[in-house]
């Protein structure tokens, strides 16, 4: 017996669906050494051009098109059913409807999604802290002296162990930066990180993320000195280095 | 026979070799981690240690709070292991897992027990952990029994009646565990953890063993109704939401009533008030969690705060909490009292029935307002609970389909916690569920109708093809 064109199509569409859905990934993992799955929205784009592409191949000619169609039109368009085939089509007439009615209902229920933050950027340095170098050695001493310091300020929002994890930490949005992570100060220049713990948040230009956060201002409580030891601290403990000057 | 020995002493050699060197090693890693806190002799006199609390330990005593040991003896290796990996939550104490591998933490570990003399000559003994099932009911009836609401309050909310006069062995102040947050937990909130508490204690501290006073399966379903008594997710939602239920008629003024409790709640956390002075920046606060809950009824809208405070009204310096949100729509202040550009609108309540309104442009521009809001407060076994009532429309930047920021703030009189040495969040979201509508219904009626419609003209005999 020949099988219809129709589940052919259907074959074709589901084997790549599910393709494009779980199957890039183990792919990508033997090739590359990463899992890395199709985006949703690239998945259901190739998925609807299949489907596209498997129309246009079986209604390219005229007799194609209509054995394409044929298991179809025998199964809506029968003049005489069997009593099966009666009580399929009855089925059909409640439940398309039925789910169509569920899919328009949830998409008209309002979804409350709060704002977005921005991820938190580096912002240019101000020009006064542009030719601002750090004045002490890095010696033991100072690292440990500022050691101490950040144990006492600045842990209970960074996290003793530098991670962004600190007692506080959990309470305040943005969090506090991860001194380990490659994005923080590992990526910045001594004085950059001089001016952010000298002027903290409020430092920063007014609406951006970063001035709303609870990063305090220093200035005042911390002689320049004392930051310039903390930061040598940071660095040394996080196992980073400033980044280069351009 | 000549072999065994040789290959014995060979042993022997190697571990007396190995554990000064990972007596070194550990040592070493001390010096690199742990002094700031703990001091470069172990005593708990590290250069950070004043005013943390609580204090670091002074580990050259050897007094471990987190054994599975008998009250009095010594912790094993792998409980300071344990505890250095895991750290004591809800104190300065951090997790060291993640910086220091096993191998690390075992060599301090040896370190640590050359500070303290007594672990050469002392034995170490494990408690074992029961293997029957527990019974949280019968817990229940022996933490009354064995009278510990004394300390830990008939809910488990650290405010039994001696619990603020309960004083460290070591001179510092103690407040007795409150079990309805697990993650503040010391030796972690797992049953078989607590179990061992309550056999062997904590040393050191009015929390004592219970191993002679209760039978195994006593102490056994003690941990589990213990256990059962957390209520509070070590992490919190990631959004910071408040969403206030639309409900028809008033708004409840109790705090229990169902209406309340069927409304979703919101789990804050805060954070010390760090980043101004004067008066002091304020690293110590006692309440480190607020439950928020919102209503609204197309009129009026409430706010239900809830936070635990074993010590409660009546100390010389009255408990307060703070509502404050953005005044005008659209964009967030700076969250400390707002911004010259960006003012905010500031509910404040303070024990006795007081209320007031600011409007603040910054911390040192606040100006008092007529009051819009009325507060009703009550305070039981060991909680407060507040409700902040307000006309929807009086007052608050526009709410309906907006996303408001807010921000809670809690003064714990107790605590000598007045003006801004305070317990805070930071900026949070909060806004109104709209009013139940049937649009949604008729949007779905449609799409069925529609449906069925075009399937009945696909079936219908005139299209039949003819034959
Ligand atoms: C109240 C909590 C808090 C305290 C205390 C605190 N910080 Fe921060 N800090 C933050 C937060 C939150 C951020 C992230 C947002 C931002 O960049 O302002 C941050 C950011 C930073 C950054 C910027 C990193 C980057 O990639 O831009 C540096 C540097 C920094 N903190 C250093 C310190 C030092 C040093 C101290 C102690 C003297 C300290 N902080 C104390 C909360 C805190
Ligand atoms: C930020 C300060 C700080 C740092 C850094 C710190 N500790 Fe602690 N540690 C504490 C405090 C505070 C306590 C006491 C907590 C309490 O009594 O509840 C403590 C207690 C301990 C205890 C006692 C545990 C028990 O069962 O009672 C040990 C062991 C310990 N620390 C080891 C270490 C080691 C090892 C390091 C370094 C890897 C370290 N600590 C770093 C603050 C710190
Ligand atoms: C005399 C007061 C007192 C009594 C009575 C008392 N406790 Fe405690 N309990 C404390 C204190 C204080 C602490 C906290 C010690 C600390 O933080 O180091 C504590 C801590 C605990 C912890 C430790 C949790 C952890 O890992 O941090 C458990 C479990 C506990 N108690 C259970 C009980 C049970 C069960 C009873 C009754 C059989 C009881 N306690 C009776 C004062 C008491």
């Amino acid at each position: 017996m020949r099988v219809p064109s129709l589940i052919w199509a259907i074959l074709v569409f589901v084997l790549l669906t599910l393709f494009f859905e779980v199957g890039i990934a183990p792919i990508a993992e033997l090739l590359t050494g990463t899992a890395a799955p199709l985006p949703s929205s690239l998945a259901r784009m190739y998925e609807a051009m299949t489907a596209v592409a498997i129309l246009l191949y079986f209604s390219y000619r005229e007799d194609s098109w209509v054995e394409f169609l044929q298991p179809l039109n025998d199964f809506v368009r029968d003049p005489r059913p069997s009593p099966t085939k009666r009580r399929l089509q009855v089925a059909l007439l409640i439940v398309l409807p039925l789910f169509a009615g569920w899919v328009t209902f949830r998409q008209s229920v309002a979804v409350l999604e709060p704002p977005i933050d921005p991820p938190g950027i580096h912002f240019n340095l101000p020009n006064r802290y542009i030719s601002v170098r750090n004045p002490l050695p890095w010696t033991e001493e100072n690292i440990s002296e500022g050691g101490a310091l950040f144990t006492k300020y600045c842990a209970m929002c960074h996290g003793d162990t530098l991670d962004g994890n600190g007692l506080f930490a959990r309470a305040l949005q943005p969090r506090p930066a991860n001194f380990r992570d490659s994005g923080t100060i590992a990526q910045l220049d001594e004085n950059y990180v001089f001016w952010r713990i000298k002027e903290g948040a409020p430092g920063l230009p007014a609406g951006t993320i970063g001035y709303r956060s609870a990063m305090p201002i220093w200035d005042g409580v911390l002689t320049e000195t004392e930051i310039w030891k903390i930061i040598m601290y940071e660095y040394t403990n996080a196992g980073v280095k400033p980044a280069k000057r351009e | 026979m000549v072999i065994r020995r040789l290959i014995c002493m060979i042993l022997l050699l190697i571990v007396t070799m190995a554990a000064p060197a990972q007596q070194e090693t550990g040592r070493r890693l001390f010096m690199q981690y742990c002094i700031w806190c703990h001091g470069e002799q172990g005593d708990g006199n590290g250069p950070s240690a004043e005013g943390m609390f609580p204090r670091p330990r002074d580990l050259i005593r050897g007094d471990y709070l987190i054994r599975s040991t008998p009250h009095g003896q010594l912790p094993t290796d792998e409980d300071i292991s344990r505890t250095v990996a895991k750290g004591l939550p809800g104190t300065p104490m951090p997790a060291w897992e993640k910086i220091l591998s096993e191998q690390e933490r075992g060599d301090l570990v040896t370190f640590l027990k050359s500070l303290s003399p007594r672990f050469e000559t002392e034995k170490r003994e494990s408690l074992t952990i029961p293997a029957a099932a527990g019974s949280i009911e019968r817990g229940e009836e022996i933490y009354r029994d064995s009278r510990c609401y004394m300390c830990h309050g008939e809910a488990g909310r650290g405010d039994g009646p001696i619990t603020t006069t309960l004083a460290f062995e070591w001179g510092f102040p103690y407040q007795a565990r409150d079990f309805t947050r697990g993650w503040t937990f010391k030796g972690s909130p797992e049953i078989d953890q607590i179990y061992l508490r309550i056999t062997g204690g904590l040393n050191g501290t009015p929390m004592g063993p219970y191993r002679d006073l209760l039978s195994d399966q006593d102490r056994w379903d003690l941990a589990h109704y213990v256990a059962s008594l957390d209520e509070e997710p070590s992490s919190t939602s990631e959004d910071f939401v408040v969403l206030a239920a639309f409900r028809e008629g008033k708004l409840p003024v109790e705090y229990d009533a169902p209406a309340w409790q069927q409304t979703q709640a919101a789990l804050i956390p805060l954070a010390g008030q760090v980043i101004q002075d004067p008066p002091v920046r304020w690293w110590t606060p006692t309440t480190q969690s607020v439950t928020v809950r919102a209503l609204w009824n197309g009129d009026a809208i409430g706010f239900l705060l809830e936070w635990n405070d074993p010590t409660g009204p009546g100390s010389e310096i009255p408990d307060s909490a703070l509502l404050q949100f953005a005044a005008q729509p659209g964009g967030r202040p700076y969250f400390l009292f707002g911004d010259a550009h960006n003012p905010v609108k500031v509910w404040h309540w303070q024990e006795g029935g007081i209320t007031e309104e600011w409007v603040a442009n910054g911390s040192g521009k606040i100006k008092t307002a007529p009051a819009s809001f009325r507060v009703t407060s009550s305070w039981a076994e060991g909680r407060w609970h507040l409700i902040f009532s307000s006309n929807v429309t009086d007052g608050l930047p526009p709410m309906e389909g907006e996303f408001v920021p807010l921000l809670l703030s809690i003064r714990d009189g107790a605590n000598g916690e007045a003006g801004n040495t305070r317990a805070i969040s930071t900026w949070l979201w909060t806004t109104l569920a709209p009013p139940p509508s049937l649009q949604p219904w008729f949007s779905g009626l449609a799409g069925a109708l529609g449906t069925l419609i075009l399937l009945l003209l696909i079936f219908s005999p005139k299209g039949k093809p003819d034959e």
